[in-house]
């Protein structure tokens, strides 16, 4: 018998209880975001508005296999070389109700290239005007047949311009076009929820609704999940998805568009001006070990610059087993012999050189000891220095290397990335490497008009740098996402930056 | 003593003008240009991505970051002397607004953390003293140790996996209740009580060994009495000045407990804006760290005062 003070505060639980169990299939899924949430501008955090909240989409989508799909353009044609046109598809609304217009989309994404970043120069657009009321011409600088490739990236999202923004134009809370619409957002604690938007155009989402909460401690993440206050998440510590998988939790280690990636110095005037040396020190790396002891299998062993979940790789390339017997005898072509203590040396001069890399990424600095531990045994000693990306630019000498996690495919299109690459001029080719048939392939391969000439074209450059090995890919970037097994309909799409959610998902009762 | 406390108060603004000036310049120097860091960290979030040159200058020019870092910290300042602490770059929010939020987290945990550890703190020597067995001092002695040998994020996940987890008690991580509170202010807590312990401790072994404890004594004073106005007093007088420094580090310098607690603190703020190279937000939680250290000092030493005749505001001071 409870005492009568219990009485009200028993009958409000029974109640409570009551209510649960009726909205128990329609709860909210709970998502741990993994990095803080100080703002939902899409201009700013572009992915977590369109892949993670899906609140924003883009004229242009991308499929899983790095494909184009249409978007908020039902299509485009490339009218000139630097004029396109995007017809919009019809029956858009935003989730304040206003129609998605040709006017609507100019604004936007004009806000967008206004508000810096980097939307101007990745799709190099120059001027926007809206055509008719559903369609949108666009002029692009110089010609480039990858805009609508280039219009996938989730910072060109299209929001309303009703959207509220902050006094220095900063967008609060965006008013986007996807699945799910904004319903709350508790900046000071770094959560919002988005519901469920019944006017959307496409296939109407599964989950009622969504909550986010910034935990970017992965730790902690993981400890949210095994106390059940979450139900989905990313990137936990390596190191526990084992025994998360052991508690019933649904683990999947993906492969994301992003290299771990070693740069030399300068490909001129040093020990590694030589392909021998470079194929050598390739050699001597055991991606397989780095992909599974040290990544815990989150990774994927690669040599080439994109992994063969995506339609424009080369999937002919095959990663090499590591050959110590070959490496040695490669370096002995290029002129070196064990000195002192088996180090090799050439003229007196040992190879040696140090490692520079960053820890935001958690796999890079466990590579960068694997890489150290496995050289020794090629007689080649590295030095590791860790320290902030930005310094490393200004602290690497000609002779050393950089171990770095870098995207490749910002956008789904394989330019980008082999472009700055590995042209002569690429933006971050600043170890001068210098071909001229792969020059000439991203040539023909960015003015054809005809897809499968483009693919010979990327296929070739690929072939070519994975003999030629100007920087070393060491593998390709693996993403965990953990989730209670009562989620259903969920498959991870390998074009996420992080991860990506997927309005089909559901939650089993 | 209005004219010491004003005269402090001008200092204290004068060590967090010092303050600010310093750090901005030193984040200025920072490897790597700001307008860079702000578009990869803040535009990109890919601190490896591929920027132009002209992305690089168009943020330069928007955030006014070609001017000189003098001319920049004194925009800043002249804004900062009416109140208006700027817009942070992350978020666009009022920086002071921000400050607000963060400060509603971080003070009532450093408030709570600071007492908590002090109630432990006089618990435990009181305990060490009354019992006058070795053994109950060397388990407060080795306790005391302990807490400090023991790395905050460790101990935070020790304690999350006891008592969220296994006994299913607290919450993990967040900050929106009480019993969030619970495990973060442990942990702080337990941090700061070891040092605790042996500073006071040693300090009442200090003052017990004055003189003019046994004249206490042989005038017939009973022990309460000698406890409470001859050796605590005098032991309070080295033990308040650390208490205040370190209830300022609880204000900025705890972050690894709030990245694994969750909470928004100042700490975590002041990582975040130095990452990004957002100036704004970093000079105003540079501003508010500065300002709770001196502040903490002026009230340390306002207690010490009156409780030392020989140090009561300039008099007696040789």
């Amino acid at each position: 018998m409870l005492r009568p003070s219990f009485r009200p505060f028993a009958i409000v639980f029974l109640a409570a209880m009551a209510a649960s169990a009726a909205l128990a299939q329609e709860r909210p899924l709970r998502v741990a975001e993994i990095w803080e949430i100080p703002t939902l501008d899409p201009t700013q955090d572009g992915t977590l508005m369109k892949e993670k909240a899906m609140v924003t989409e883009t004229l242009v989508a991308g499929k899983p296999d790095v494909t184009l799909a249409p978007g908020l353009a039902s299509s485009w044609t490339r009218e000139s070389e630097t004029i396109w046109a995007f017809k919009l598809r019809s029956g858009v609304k935003f989730h304040d109700g206003s129609p998605l217009t040709a006017e609507a989309v100019v604004a936007s994404l004009s806000a967008a290239l206004q508000r810096g970043g980097t939307v101007r120069s990745y799709t190099k657009i120059a001027a926007l005007r809206a055509r008719d009321a559903g369609t949108v011409e666009i002029t692009t600088s110089d010609s480039f047949p990858a805009l609508p490739a280039a219009l996938v990236y989730a910072s060109a999202a299209i929001v309303s311009p009703a959207s509220p923004k902050l006094a220095d134009g900063t967008i609060e809370r965006p008013i986007g076009t996807g699945p799910f619409k904004v319903t709350s957002w508790q900046p000071a604690a770094h959560s919002f929820s988005v519901e469920r938007f019944d006017g959307y155009w496409g296939e109407k989402a599964a989950i009622p609704a969504v909550t986010f909460r910034g935990i970017p401690d992965p730790t902690t993440r993981s400890l949210e999940l095994q106390k059940g206050s979450i139900d989905f998440t990313a990137e936990v510590p390596y190191g526990d998805l084992d025994m998360l998988a052991a508690k019933g939790f649904a683990v999947s280690r993906n492969v994301t568009a992003r290299n771990y990636v070693l740069n030399f110095g300068r490909l001129t005037d040093t020990p590694f001006s030589d392909r021998r040396v470079r194929k050598a020190l390739s050699l001597a790396i055991d991606r397989e070990e780095i992909a599974q002891y040290v990544l815990f299998g989150m990774g994927r062993p690669g040599i080439a610059p994109f992994p063969d979940t995506m339609a424009f790789a080369d999937a002919s390339i095959v990663v090499p087993k590591s050959d110590l017997a070959a490496a040695r005898k490669l370096l002995a072509e290029a002129g070196y012999a064990p000195g002192q203590g088996g180090a090799m040396a050439k003229d007196g001069e040992p190879l040696s050189f140090t490692l520079y890399t960053y820890p935001q990424r958690p796999g890079l600095v466990p590579i960068a000891s694997a890489i150290q531990s496995q050289l020794r045994k090629l007689g080649v000693a590295v030095d590791i220095k860790v320290t902030t990306f930005a310094a490393i630019a200004k602290e690497m000498k000609p002779g050393d290397a950089r171990l770095a996690a870098l995207a490749s495919a910002v956008y789904p299109d394989p330019d980008f990335y082999l472009r700055q690459t590995y042209h002569s001029k690429g933006a971050t080719n600043s170890w001068g490497y210098a071909n001229a048939q792969v020059d000439a392939a991203l040539e023909t391969a960015i003015t054809s008009r005809d897809e499968a000439e483009r693919k010979r074209a990327y296929d070739l450059v690929q072939r070519i740098v994975a003999e030629e090995e100007p920087c070393l890919t060491i593998a390709h970037y693996g993403v965990n996402v953990v989730m209670k097994p009562s989620i259903t309909n969920y498959a991870f799409n390998p074009i996420a930056h992080d991860y990506m959610l997927d309005p089909r998902m559901a939650i089993e009762p | 003593m209005a004219a010491y406390v004003l005269r402090r108060l001008m200092l204290a603004l004068v060590t967090v003008l010092a303050a600010t000036l310093l750090t901005y310049v030193l984040l200025r120097l920072v490897p790597g240009e700001p307008a860079r860091a702000i578009l990869t960290r803040i535009f990109v979030q890919d601190q490896a991505a591929t920027v132009s040159s002209a992305d690089v200058a168009r943020i330069a020019e928007r955030y006014g970051l070609d001017a000189p870092i003098l001319l920049q910290y004194g925009r800043w300042l002249s804004g900062a002397l009416t109140g208006d602490l700027g817009v942070s770059i992350r978020t666009g929010r009022p920086v002071l607004t921000e400050l607000c939020w963060r400060l509603s987290a971080t003070l009532p945990l450093a408030a709570l953390a600071t007492l908590s550890a002090l109630a432990l703190t006089f618990a435990s020597v009181a305990l060490k003293r009354r019992a006058r067995s070795g053994r109950v001092a060397a388990v407060i002695d080795t306790f005391a140790i302990g807490t400090i040998a023991l790395p905050s994020f460790y101990l935070g996940v020790v304690l999350v996996i006891l008592f969220a987890l296994k006994l299913d008690w607290l919450p993990v991580s967040g900050f929106s209740s009480w019993a969030h509170l619970v495990l973060p202010v442990t942990v702080l807590a337990l941090g700061q009580f070891g040092f605790n312990v042996i500073l006071l401790d040693d300090a009442l072994n200090e003052a017990y060994a004055a003189p003019h404890i046994a004249t206490a004594r042989a005038k017939g004073l009973d022990e309460h009495a000698v406890f409470a106005r001859h050796a605590l007093p005098n032991a309070l007088v080295p033990f308040i000045p650390y208490l205040a420094l370190q209830f300022a580090f609880l204000i900025g310098g705890v972050v690894v407990v709030e990245r694994l607690f969750t909470i928004p603190g100042l700490g975590a703020y002041l990582m975040d804006a130095l990452d990004s190279h957002d100036g704004p937000a970093f000079l105003g939680a540079i501003a508010v760290i500065a300002l709770a250290v001196a502040l903490a000092n002026l009230i340390a030493d306002l207690v010490v005062a009156r409780l030392d005749p020989r140090i009561r505001l300039g008099r007696g001071r040789a």
